[in-house]
């Protein structure tokens, strides 16, 4: 990592690697959360850290109230203030009285219980409002949002760090130079999506290292090579035979999550069709149970396109028609998912 | 600033004395009124556009400083007014206290912005939560380099008590190390300073500074 490099030297890649989630098809099962856990954050001051996160929508997310709390840059390219996370926020990092249940008490006389870092009762943790969701009997609606740094073409991070630690490589991913990062936080503020988190013990921030180990060795990141659901694809954006390409560029059903945060985010979702609505004499209706305002809130006007598209095509599946793009999002060979990077990580 | 100096003594006194803010040796050495003003963080722009737009930083509104040396050893002691000791981060959300005095090692190197290409400065960092101090060099905004204190041999001991700060640098008068300032007794050094108050989220750019330079004498 070079010194007093120029922002713009330092935002420089050569090509960007991104990521398509499916969340049509995801079932909030906290695979990809784990395999993400397991890897990399289970140092001593990252138990309240998960840079691959799944929420139910519409909810506070996580970190809690990530979409108020500002970062990015506003329409005309300024810098947006951001604030801080804490680290109830970030789900907290519960202590049990496992000594107190399995060895001390006897019988039932003692219950496990959580115990927040802070102490006391949590009054928060990951997934603490998991599928609550919105929407009234017979209509009620929710649905999963698998998050990890998405590895922005215009990281504010990058433009906010006073320490010039954060860099693009050459294949797009956005990474902290652990030796320089001084832990002041300017990152945290300025990430509208709050996908770095700090570590007290360390005092340097961290976040999704976009595995890049694995990548250099051919293999797709933990997160989305683990996915029992094959909601992910996975590749270089550019790569016209990729998935990703295809459902980003080609078919146009893959949004950016917020894009009026001005950062250009390299995570992609297909944003998810949903059960019909009953209408009020209790017969289905032809109207999604997830309001279409509810999704343009997350993945900005073009999510009624895609998701016409989507459902125009899966129309043609129903008649028994070839739909390309329907074969895409099946994915009956799981390699094909991800543009190349297939090697097996054993 | 200019011109206002700040008298180093000759202390015919152990350094490990001196090492403890406490010390009644201390009481020898007359302090000097340094006053302290938010850092200009629009100079930053080029490097963090979002801390160039911040406002609220650099509260600590003074401080006052008293030098000392055997011939062998500098001691430099900074007080200032903080009702909050931050020496622990005990949310993410939170910061803690640090001080530095910066020395220019070149000619023009301008302090604010941590001198310059070719032109550095070095300077000595203390947190309050850290167990040793850093010895820092710089040539211009986002290049600072924390060094482990041993490479100058500098050593820091504070004090927070009725609502101050006391905190004690000293380090020998020679070193070869390079990036490190040398001092000589009977001739001046100049010297900044910059204060972060934890309870107000000062880090990094966002600090007090002393507007300019301040003169060290060293007495011979």
């Amino acid at each position: 990592m070079k010194e007093g490099t120029s922002k713009a030297a330092l935002a420089a890649s050569r090509r960007q690697l991104a990521a398509v989630i499916d969340l049509g098809k995801c079932m909030g099962c906290q695979t990809c959360v784990m395999a993400c856990k397991s890897l990399w954050t289970q140092r001593p001051g990252t138990e309240h850290m998960r840079w691959m996160s799944v929420a139910t929508c519409p909810g506070r997310g996580y970190p809690r109230d990530f979409e108020n709390k500002g970062g990015g840059f506003d329409a005309e390219g300024r810098p947006r203030r951001g604030e801080l996370t804490t680290l109830v926020e970030c789900g907290d990092a519960f202590q049990f009285n496992h000594e107190e249940v399995l060895f001390e008490a006897s019988g039932q006389q003692k219950k496990l219980e959580p115990r927040s870092a802070h102490g006391g009762r949590p009054e928060w943790g990951y997934n603490w409002d998991e599928d609550q969701g919105k929407g009234e009997w017979p209509n009620p609606y929710f649905f999963y949002l698998p998050r990890l740094c998405n590895h922005c073409t215009k990281p504010a991070c990058l433009d906010a760090c006073t320490r010039n630690a954060i860099h693009k490589r050459e294949d797009g991913l956005v990474v902290i130079d652990q030796q320089r990062c001084a832990g002041h936080r300017h990152c945290v503020e300025a990430c509208p999506y709050k996908m770095i988190a700090f570590n007290p013990v360390t005092s340097t921030s961290e976040k999704c290292i976009g595995c890049f180990p694995r990548v250099e060795a051919g293999i797709a990141p933990a997160c989305h090579r683990q996915c029992p659901g094959r909601t992910r694809a996975y590749g270089f954006l550019d790569d016209e035979q990729g998935q990703v390409f295809q459902l980003v560029k080609k078919w146009q059903v893959a949004l950016p999550l917020h894009p009026e945060y001005g950062t250009q985010p390299n995570v992609y979702y297909v944003p998810p069709l949903s059960p019909f609505a009953y209408d009020e004499a209790g017969n289905l209706s032809e109207t999604m149970r997830i309001p279409g305002e509810v999704l343009e809130r997350y993945f900005g006007p073009d999510v009624h396109r895609a998701l016409a598209t989507l459902r125009a095509e899966r129309a043609k599946r129903v008649r028994k028609e070839p739909s390309e793009l329907m074969d895409l999002l099946i994915s009956r060979v799981w390699r094909d998912r991800f543009g190349g990077f297939t090697r097996n990580p054993v | 600033m200019a011109g206002d100096r700040i008298r180093a003594q000759r202390l015919a006194v152990a350094s490990e004395r001196l090492l403890d803010p406490g010390a009644l040796e201390w009481a020898r050495c007359r302090p000097h009124a340094v006053p302290l003003a938010p850092a200009p963080v629009v100079l930053v722009q080029a490097v963090s556009p979002y801390v160039a737009a911040s406002t609220g930083h650099g509260r600590v509104g003074r401080l006052e400083a008293s030098a000392a040396h055997d011939g062998a050893m500098l001691s430099l002691r900074l007080v200032w007014a903080d009702p909050t000791r931050d020496d622990r981060i005990t949310d993410l959300d939170r910061f803690t206290d640090a001080a530095a005095v910066m020395f220019p090692l070149a000619p023009g190197a301008t302090p604010i912005t941590m001198g310059a290409p070719g032109k550095p400065v070095n300077a000595w960092l203390w947190r309050a939560e850290a167990a040793e101090p850093f010895d820092v060099i710089a040539e211009g905004y986002a290049t600072s380099r924390r060094r482990p204190a041993s490479t100058s041999g500098l050593t820091a001991t504070a004090r927070h008590e009725s609502g101050s700060w006391t905190l004690v640098f000293q380090r020998p008068l020679a070193t070869e190390q390079a990036g490190c300032i040398r001092f000589q007794p009977g001739s001046p050094s100049e010297i900044a300073f910059a204060i972060w108050d934890g309870s107000g989220r000062d880090r990094s750019a966002q600090k007090a500074f002393s507007a300019g330079l301040f003169t060290l004498d060293l007495e011979a």
